[in-house]
């Protein structure tokens, strides 16, 4: 198994009842799984303009997620 | 479609029809073209043969949403460039409003002389003495102002820093309730205004002369599909109202390219302190406004207002500039002391990313300890005082660095970087290197590239061809008087179309996508063109050595974008 731990921001949190920003959330997934396994398993749909980021890079819906890694999923932003 | 001269040698006012040369432009278009013809590039900025230009946008006082931006330009006596700064509020739209396409302000007030300009509901504009108000902060005076000339007004102003002539000097501009809390910020601005012996402009809400559209019907149709685009827009509907400009923060710390402590690290330690969520948490809590509208006719909504642990007003509103260059390049996480700082710019009259990386570097140059908050505050608030440390600060990154014989001055042209590292974020980097207006992100963003995947930040290829795109698609927008945040909705083709049927609804004739292009290049162009005739080269157009040299962790590298690939960003 592969345990990661997962940072939501934006209206992301609400999705996810008793969430705790400064923990956030660990998870356990298959070995090879891949971004897109983890946000479906978070429920978030491909259409969404969510990001997702592993160590300081966006990450692809087909990149295999790291074991240990945090992973910060985010609403797409163009700054400000 | 007027505009108005004061001319401050002889407090004469003079109106005229907008000459043929400068037809059909608006916001920076228009500032550009009427410098680059009227002002001598080689002219001491803070001298008479300057030109102080506040130009609305060409859609500005149309009934098109998210139109109060107002371009203010001049010779920049921070960067030595033409500039172009653009503020919200409502002057923008209350000048639509009155039919007037610009007010140029020329010459110089006698020594010591200082003025307010009024401009009444049918436009009329006068000049009055303005000695009374000498030395106010921008909130005061603008309760005066109103108090004096009544509260169906709107405002621009300058602080104690802009009578100064200080370098990072604003222009402040009142918001939709009456607080001076919208800056022109960048390039000195201020002190090109303080100099010319003017503190305030004063502007009608009640105008009703809007130049008529030539084609009333085709504008109102266009004008509602862009307001559905932005409601359908997740960027804008619902992240920008719930966490203002501050929800980038999380994107940017997790490419590691926020530059923190004075450039030295890509990721704050504290920022989730300080990031959109605890932001809008901490207001909310206290009963605050996290969503507010600073803007007249905006529906996007991005502004807070930040109140205190009683629920009494601190500022409005603390954007994600600030909060890096007041918080990430400090040490500092703490939202109330980021907002007292917010609070002190706006009031004193100061950009706060300028004067923010200003106080990063006498940090960072070992004057006082990064994370001192105290420190931070009596540095901005020596500013208004006017000692030596103060006038330092108020000039800027590079007045500090000289004093400290300090090498790291994340400044090109003069002017500091924004809250994006150049080497997280290359072509950020690119267009800090070779903007018209020295280091500016609003000049070409690329983050939006970047989270689309369309780019590696990383890496140095293709940043230059993306830069150029988005800095030539920046200064068109820059001429609408479209507020650049909700301009992210013209991403969708209907937003596109709706928004060239609307400018050639507004000039009488076709306007089509290349011609909307062709509006951003021959802007650039111009703007260029100054700068060079000024003495710049494509020499002037890199950034500090240190960016080149010393590697930002976490990703540990440098700025590679090679000085030929630089060059040939103007390259159209
Ligand atoms: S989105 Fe923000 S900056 Fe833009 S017009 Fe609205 S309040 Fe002003």
């Amino acid at each position: 198994m592969l345990n990661v731990t997962i940072k939501l921001y934006g209206s992301l949190p609400w999705r996810v009842p008793g969430y705790d920003p400064e923990k956030g959330l660990t998870l356990e997934l298959a070995r090879g799984a891949c971004i897109n396994d983890l946000t479906t398993c978070l429920g978030i749909a491909a259409e969404e303009d969510v990001v997702v980021a592993m160590a300081g890079r966006v990450a692809r819906p087909d990149d295999p997620v790291e074991d240990g890694a945090t992973l910060r999923i985010f609403p797409v932003a163009h700054g400000g | 479609m007027k505009l108005i001269r004061v001319d401050m040698n002889a407090q004469k006012i003079r109106e005229e029809n907008v000459p043929d040369a400068y037809a059909g432009m608006g916001g920076r278009g228009l500032t550009a073209v009427l410098i680059d013809a009227e002002v001598p590039p080689r002219c001491d900025a803070l001298g008479p043969e300057n030109k102080l230009v506040f130009a609305p946008g060409l859609l500005s006082g149309t009934s098109l949403v998210n139109t109060s931006r107002i371009s203010i330009g001049a010779k920049s006596p921070l960067t030595g460039t033409i500039k172009e700064s653009n503020s919200g509020g409502k002057i923008a739209a209350c000048l639509g409003k009155l039919g007037i396409t610009a007010i140029v302000v020329e010459g110089r007030a006698p020594a010591g002389k200082l003025f307010v300009l009024t401009v009444d509901a049918q436009g009329q504009a006068a000049l009055l003495d303005g000695a009374a108000y000498k030395g106010m902060r921008t909130y005061a005076l603008s309760a005066k102002l109103l108090e004096t000339h009544g509260a169906k007004n709107t405002i621009a102003c300058i602080g104690p820093a802009g009578e100064a002539q200080m370098l990072s000097a604003s222009i402040q501009t009142t918001d939709v309730d009456d607080r001076p809390c919208r800056a022109a910020g960048r390039g000195g601005l201020g002190a090109v205004m303080g100099a010319k012996g003017l503190k305030a402009l004063v502007v009608s809400t009640e105008g009703k002369s809007a130049d008529e559209l030539a084609d009333p019907e085709t504008f109102k149709e266009s004008a509602k599909v862009f307001a559905q685009e932005l409601r359908n827009n997740p960027f804008t509907s619902k992240v920008l109202p719930r966490y203002g400009t501050a929800s980038t923060m999380a994107a940017v710390n997790a490419l590691g390219a926020f530059p923190s402590y004075n450039a030295t690290k890509g990721v704050f330690d504290g920022w989730e302190k300080i990031n959109g969520e605890a932001l809008a948490k901490t207001i909310t809590a206290r009963g605050g406004q996290a969503q507010h509208m600073g803007c007249a006719q905006c529906i996007v909504q991005c502004s807070n207002v930040f109140v205190d642990e009683k629920g009494k007003y601190v500022t409005s509103s603390l954007e994600y500039e600030t909060l890096w260059s007041m918080g990430g390049m400090l040490g500092i996480d703490d939202l109330d002391t980021i907002a007292r700082l917010d609070y002190l710019c706006d009031d004193i009259g100061l950009d706060t990313i300028n004067t923010g990386v200003a106080v990063a570097v006498a940090m960072d140059a070992g004057y006082k300890p990064f994370s001192d908050r105290q420190a931070a505050i009596e540095m901005v608030e020596a500013v208004a005082q006017g000692t030596e440390m103060g006038r330092l600060i108020g000039n800027g990154p590079d007045a500090v660095g000289k004093h400290f014989n300090h090498h790291r001055v994340p400044t090109v042209k003069g002017q500091s970087i924004a809250a994006y590292d150049p080497r997280g974020m290359q072509g950020n980097g690119v267009t800090y290197a070779t903007s018209t207006m020295g280091a500016d992100h609003t000049a070409g963003n690329m983050l939006g590239l970047y989270l689309g995947k369309k780019l590696d930040p990383l890496a140095p290829e293709g940043q230059v061809d993306g830069s150029r795109k988005v800095q030539i698609g920046m200064a068109a927008m820059d001429c609408t008087g479209m507020c650049i945040l909700a301009g992210m909705g013209m991403a969708t083709p209907a937003a596109n179309e709706a928004m060239f049927k609307m400018i050639g609804a507004k000039l009488g004739k076709p306007f089509t996508a290349a011609d909307y292009t062709g509006m951003g290049m021959r802007v650039l162009k111009v703007e260029r063109g100054f700068n060079q005739k000024a003495g710049f080269t494509s020499k002037d157009d890199r950034l500090p050595r240190f960016f080149m040299e010393e590697p930002l962790a976490p990703h540990n590298k440098v700025f590679a974008v090679s000085d030929e690939d630089l060059d040939k960003l103007y390259n159209f």
